[in-house]
């Protein structure tokens, strides 16, 4: 009987295509999701921050559909849209927006009023105070979200083999159906090692957003 | 320049600010001040509508500034808060040209400009790169007025600007307003509390109470007011407000005989006792009894002048004299510059000051 790193090994001397497809399926999933997710989280961010009747029924919508847990929303969307890459990739904004919309809220509302006041009475018009003054200062926080909502959708990306759209789920999944242990870990280590370096990359990104902000201190 | 025509602001059933009719002068410091939620916020923040009026009309030269596009406006009007408020994610050089930058004024200017104006108000250029929370209360808002400049805005508007300050920061950052306004001549608008600060720095100082403008005028109208309310809200200090903005030169008594060695004599008025002494080159030497100085005619004896210690320095206000003179128990004090007499001043030109001449 070959060891586990063996067949792992020999997996990925193999058949090193297969893997490799099923990674930039994954990777276009989570790209094209989360590039959708942060437009429209922080729209929808924004929107809420300054027009305060929306905030309550825009959060509860968005807070209700991140409890559905993800088999079932599939469930509910491949009736709707089918199977493929859309209905994945709508079910992924959907999950990703969430943190993104929260985070930029927090971030805006955390802003020091009279930063804001000063810019106004300077005479910044209301998409100069968000460009130059609210989404700078709202970066970090902004960051933080994303990171969480990007970390969030390579897992459930994974998923996505249940609704058609391929990617590493693909590999696992016919790993764990053909008993074939080395496949199995294969698509396991790449989608874990794949989370934790945009969980990594991010929060760097993240920490140098708020030095920015801060400024080196002298 | 800006002049305020029964402007009223309500919210609901509260009114904020009443009818308040103002003008102010070009070139003038108008200082607004009264109790906290008097209104006197909400009024400066009408003008540069942060907040929209209710009723009224006010024009910046000539022109009702409801015709104009609130953010065009702003940018012609320089604003200083009391939070400060300076952008935290940029540069000092940044700050001070945000609104250079909100109307695409190039980089190069912007740098030039920043660099002329944080001269101007006394910090070292090489701030310029420094991030403003690393800079003390007193250095940001010489920053925040720098800012209010950077556009070269005809109206500034002050709100509470430097109430979060140390006294002895607040006094330099007065000194600097001060200086600005003999240099520049802006028609400024300052919102405060503080009746010496007013006093300081007004050409003319406004009273709100409750939303209602109660008086409009100079230091020396306001404390001669008989209106109860002016007077309480005033207090008794606020003379001595008034005495440390006028400088002791001013109340010199011209009637006070001076007798110089082997110079001519100024006789002065019977009234005084003594003759105060100076030498040829017009040092002070001491005092000497009237009557002893007219005894002995020209011929003085050392031994009769008397050492006096207690003199006031020529740059020097009226109300430290009035505390000179209690603390001293005289009242008249020698004024000098340097070594040299300038001149006497007394109780009774001291008190001459507070009266208006003019009514």
């Amino acid at each position: 009987m070959e060891s586990i790193t063996a067949q792992t090994l020999r997996f990925l001397h193999d058949k090193p295509g297969v893997l490799l497809d099923a990674f930039n399926s994954q990777l276009y999933l989570v790209l094209v999701s989360s590039l959708l997710t942060t437009v429209i989280g922080v729209s929808l961010g924004v929107a809420i921050h300054r027009l305060p009747g929306l905030r309550q029924p825009i959060l509860k919508i968005a807070g209700t559909l991140y409890t559905i847990p993800i088999l079932a929303l599939f469930g509910l969307l491949i009736p709707l849209l089918g199977i493929g890459n859309f209905p994945a990739l709508v079910a992924l904004v959907i999950y990703g927006i969430l943190p993104v919309l929260y985070n930029t809220r927090a971030g805006l509302a955390d802003i020091d009023p009279a930063v804001i006041e000063a810019a106004q009475g300077m005479g910044a018009c209301s998409w100069q105070l968000l460009r130059k003054v609210e989404l700078p200062l709202a970066f970090p926080k902004i960051i933080a979200g994303i990171r969480t909502s990007v970390v969030m959708n390579i897992s459930v990306a994974t998923f996505a083999v249940f609704i058609g759209a391929g990617g590493l789920g693909t590999i696992i999944l016919q790993g764990i159906r053909t008993s074939q242990d080395g496949m199995l870990l294969s698509g396991t280590l790449l989608v874990a090692l794949t989370a934790v370096t945009a969980e990594r990359g991010l929060g760097w990104l993240q920490t140098r957003a708020t030095q920015a902000i801060k400024g080196k201190v002298d | 320049m800006v002049r305020l025509e029964e402007v009223s602001k309500k919210y609901g059933p509260d009114t904020a600010v009443d009818s308040v009719s103002l003008d102010v002068h070009p070139g003038e410091t108008m200082v607004v001040v009264g109790p906290s939620g008097c209104g006197k916020t909400t009024l400066l923040k009408l003008i540069n509508r942060l907040i929209p009026l209710t009723s009224g009309r006010i024009l910046i030269n000539g022109r009702d500034t409801a015709g104009a596009d609130p953010v065009l406006l702003r940018r012609t009007i320089g604003y200083v808060i009391q939070q400060i408020g300076l952008l935290p994610h940029l540069t000092v050089r940044d700050n001070i040209t945000f609104v250079l930058e909100l109307t695409g004024v190039t980089k190069d200017r912007r740098n030039a400009r920043a660099e002329e104006l944080i001269q101007t108000v006394g910090l070292p250029t090489d701030y310029l790169d420094k991030r403003p929370q690393h800079l003390s209360g007193g250095q940001q808002q010489r920053v925040g007025v720098a800012r209010a400049l950077a556009a070269n805005p005809e109206v500034i508007l002050m709100d509470e600007p430097f109430g979060a300050l140390d006294p002895i920061t607040r006094q330099q950052l007065q000194e600097v307003i001060l200086d600005l306004q003999q240099r520049m001549r802006k028609t400024i608008i300052f919102v405060t509390h503080d009746i010496q600060e007013a006093f300081k720095l007004g050409g003319r100082v406004a009273i709100m109470r409750d939303g209602n403008l109660v008086a409009v005028g100079t230091a020396k109208q306001l404390i001669n007011s008989d209106q109860p309310f002016i007077q309480q809200f005033l207090g008794p200090r606020a003379i001595f407000d008034v005495l440390a903005t006028i400088p002791v030169l001013a109340a010199l008594d011209a009637t006070a005989p001076v007798l110089g060695l082997r110079s001519g004599n100024r006789p002065g008025s019977s009234r005084w006792e003594y003759a105060l002494m100076t030498d040829a080159a017009g040092r002070f030497l001491g005092i000497v009894e009237k009557n002893v100085a007219s005894q002995r005619g020209n011929n003085l004896r050392p031994e009769d002048i008397r050492p006096f210690t207690a003199t006031l320095d020529a740059a020097a206000s009226a109300a430290s004299a009035i505390e000179k003179m209690l603390t001293s128990g005289n009242c008249w004090l020698p004024v000098v510059d340097g070594d040299k007499l300038a001149g006497v001043v007394t109780f009774e030109t001291c008190a001459n000051l507070l009266r208006i001449k003019e009514v």
